[in-house]
């Protein structure tokens, strides 16, 4: 048996701590989820078994894209299908590599599209206490009253966690762990696959930003393509609330997360078109004043050579005429001598 | 020997006084609290985003070195260097009997008063040139301690850059039975983290020291992928696969096989995203960009910032 990938964050919560490995028994490859070893037992709502509650309420409500198989539910770990496939994230992240702009926004367009498919309410979220607890504990982000919402609430629709398998191009959803029994707003899902998309590709896309791929920046140094955010309908005037809504969910499941007082949003979203560019003219700029300044001080070191050159010319004719006076003393001197040398008797 | 609660401590060697890094006695003082408020204590510890070294000692995401490691529940464990304890729980709760040694009395104390209900745990404080066994056991675990080899094993000036190194594996090797195993963690000399200029870990002289090959070597250092492979099969071990720990073996919340690197679709931002952030870098490169390239090469278990190698005997 071979652990080929392992992945955990146990920095989590208690409850919410969780290992996940692929594993090849030589058989075949299949997946594992498991509360790591050495933690205590957690109530019911939260342990490990309800993964298959939550997988089995989410095959009802959706056929627009699949869930792996569970293979075998126990109380200490679950057994599933390993999907053979690439990541929506890692056909985005070779999308942009390959500079094919187009084709990533069709396929950040496609998951959005499967989003849609999900059963959509019209609903209050901080009417559920649920809801409440899990992204609003400290309460900054504010109710806007009715709102499309889906449910069951599946936060984390990521790009990494959604698949195109190898085997007929079916779409499956890898990690349904976030499929929460409350309503959660459409349009703050939209932001989250946005956003994450972009932060995991920031590298990437701050190094491609230009004419043919302008980016927005919303909060903090982010870029997020332009027509990403245009498709998942960003509006700027939402995103301290959606930021809000995040950070507290953050803290309901890690020990060590951002609080909303560390983000910067923007008062206006600030279109960029070339990162790189920016840059460079910005560096011209820089460049353009600092040499202005250095001809500046050249052009006050030449008056001051130039000044000092005078000084010098009248300084050598003042030596000059010193000379003068000096022979002219001397001579005058033996002279005297002379004179002197006569009158003895 | 003495005891701390139901932990046996064996001198092997006498280090008292001796700290490491001067967490030692904060360390002592929190495991001396009984375990229901202690988990409570380090959870707050951890939430007010403490500095590095605190969550290396603290962290329960140090467990992630070895939690994916099949240790069978029979198996006598031998930890070397076993530090603070961060991982010697995790072996406890895996393995039949384990034996933590550790060069440093005061770690030793921390050691086993962390771990001081646990009723499969020896430590032996001493070297390891100091470790006497009735017999060799079944499992070696050795995390970030070999490339310290040159600073506490003797060797002949004239090849101090390399013999302490050869000689620490022999010892493990006279460790470990016929058919057991040696995991061992270690950084890589040539990671992405420090082709992109992170100032090298052990020696704190800037970037690029170990991929320079150590001008300044004064006992600590790294190996490359095919080095390490040479030196284990120099000391008589059998042929090793690599795992690859990202963001390294320290705090890593990712651990590849080398061959998901060809088997599984991974994207470079799952591995590139995650660099070590608590250390000083020249800005030379962007990492993601190069990990994709190594990716795409094939060649990205040469460059991974740390190994996690499972060797058998």
């Amino acid at each position: 048996m071979t652990v080929l990938l392992a992945k955990s964050n146990l920095l989590r919560r208690d409850p919410w701590r969780l290992e996940t490995l692929i594993v090849d028994d030589g058989a075949g490859l299949y997946v594992v989820k498991r509360r790591p070893s050495g933690l205590p037992e957690v109530p019911p709502p939260l342990r490990l078994g309800t993964l298959a509650e939550r997988h089995a309420r989410l095959s009802a409500a959706t056929d627009a894209f699949a869930l792996p198989r569970i293979l075998d539910a126990g109380e200490q770990e679950l057994r599933i299908e390993h999907v053979e496939g690439q990541t929506s994230l890692a056909q985005l992240e070779r999308c942009l590599y390959e500079r094919r702009f187009g084709a990533a926004q069709t396929e950040i367009d496609d998951v959005l599209a499967l989003l849609e498919a999900l059963p959509v309410v019209a609903a209050d979220p901080h009417d559920d206490a649920g809801f409440v607890a899990a992204f609003d504990g400290d309460g900054l982000a504010g109710r806007r009253g009715l709102e499309p919402c889906i449910v069951p609430g599946l936060y984390d629709f990521g790009l990494g966690n959604l698949l195109t398998a190898r085997d007929g191009g079916r779409r499956v959803l890898v990690d349904w762990e976030w499929t929460l029994p409350w309503p959660v707003p459409v349009a703050f899902v939209r932001f989250a696959i946005v956003r994450n998309a972009a932060e995991y590709l920031q590298p990437l896309i701050q190094a491609l930003t230009s004419d043919a791929l302008p980016g927005l920046i919303l909060f903090d140094d982010v870029v997020i393509p332009e027509g990403w955010a245009r498709s998942a309908g960003l509006e700027h005037a939402d995103v301290r609330r959606f930021l809000a809504l995040e950070a507290a969910f953050q803290d309901w499941i890690h020990l060590m997360h951002r609080p909303l007082d560390q983000y910067v949003v923007h008062p206006e979203p600030r279109r960029v078109t070339g990162r790189q560019d920016e840059n460079a003219a910005l560096l011209a700029e820089r460049l353009q004043a600092e040499v202005a300044a250095q001809r500046r001080e050249a052009d006050g070191l030449r008056e001051r050579l130039a000044t000092r050159d005078l000084e010098l010319v009248n300084a050598r004719r003042v030596l000059s005429d010193l000379d003068g006076v000096r022979y002219s003393a001397r001579h005058l001197r033996e002279l005297v001598g002379r004179r002197l040398v006569r009158r003895r008797p | 020997m003495r005891w701390v609660g139901r932990v046996p401590i064996h001198l092997l060697q006498d280090t008292a006084g001796a700290a490491f890094d001067g967490h030692e006695a904060t360390l002592h003082a929190l495991f001396e609290r009984p375990e229901s408020e202690r988990r409570a204590q380090i959870d707050a510890i951890l939430a007010t985003a403490p500095d590095w070294l605190t969550q290396y000692h603290l962290s329960p995401q140090r467990r992630m070195v070895l939690s994916w490691a099949d240790i069978p529940g029979d198996a006598t464990v031998l930890e070397v260097g076993a530090g603070c304890g961060a991982v010697t729980g995790l072996l406890c709760e895996r393995a039949g009997h384990v034996l933590a040694n550790e060069k440093f009395a005061t770690r030793c104390e921390v050691i086993a008063r962390r771990h001081a209900d646990r009723d499969n745990l020896t430590v032996l404080a001493g070297g390891i040139d100091t470790i006497m066994l009735t017999e060799p056991v079944d499992v070696v675990v050795c995390i970030g301690v070999w490339e310290y080899a040159g600073v506490f094993l003797a060797s002949d000036p004239e090849r101090r850059f390399v013999a302490p190194f050869e000689r620490f594996l022999r010892l493990l090797r006279e460790l470990v039975r016929p058919g057991g195993r040696l995991l061992l963690a270690i950084e890589n000399k040539l990671g992405v983290q420090y082709l992109a200029g992170a100032e090298e870990d052990h020696l704190h002289h800037g970037p690029l020291a170990g991929v320079e090959g150590y001008a300044d070597y004064a006992g600590a250092r790294t190996f490359s992928r095919e080095e390490i492979r040479r030196l284990m099969d120099d000391a008589g071990f059998g042929d090793p696969s690599f795992h690859l720990p990202f963001p390294d073996y320290k705090l890593p919340e990712l651990v590849l096989h080398e061959d998901a690197l060809a088997r599984l679709d991974l994207h470079a931002a799952e591995l590139g995203a995650l660099i070590p952030w608590h250390r000083p870098r020249l800005p030379l490169i962007n990492e993601a960009l190069l990990t994709r390239a190594l990716l795409d090469e094939g060649v990205m278990a040469s460059f991974a910032n740390s190994f996690i190698v499972d060797v058998p005997a």
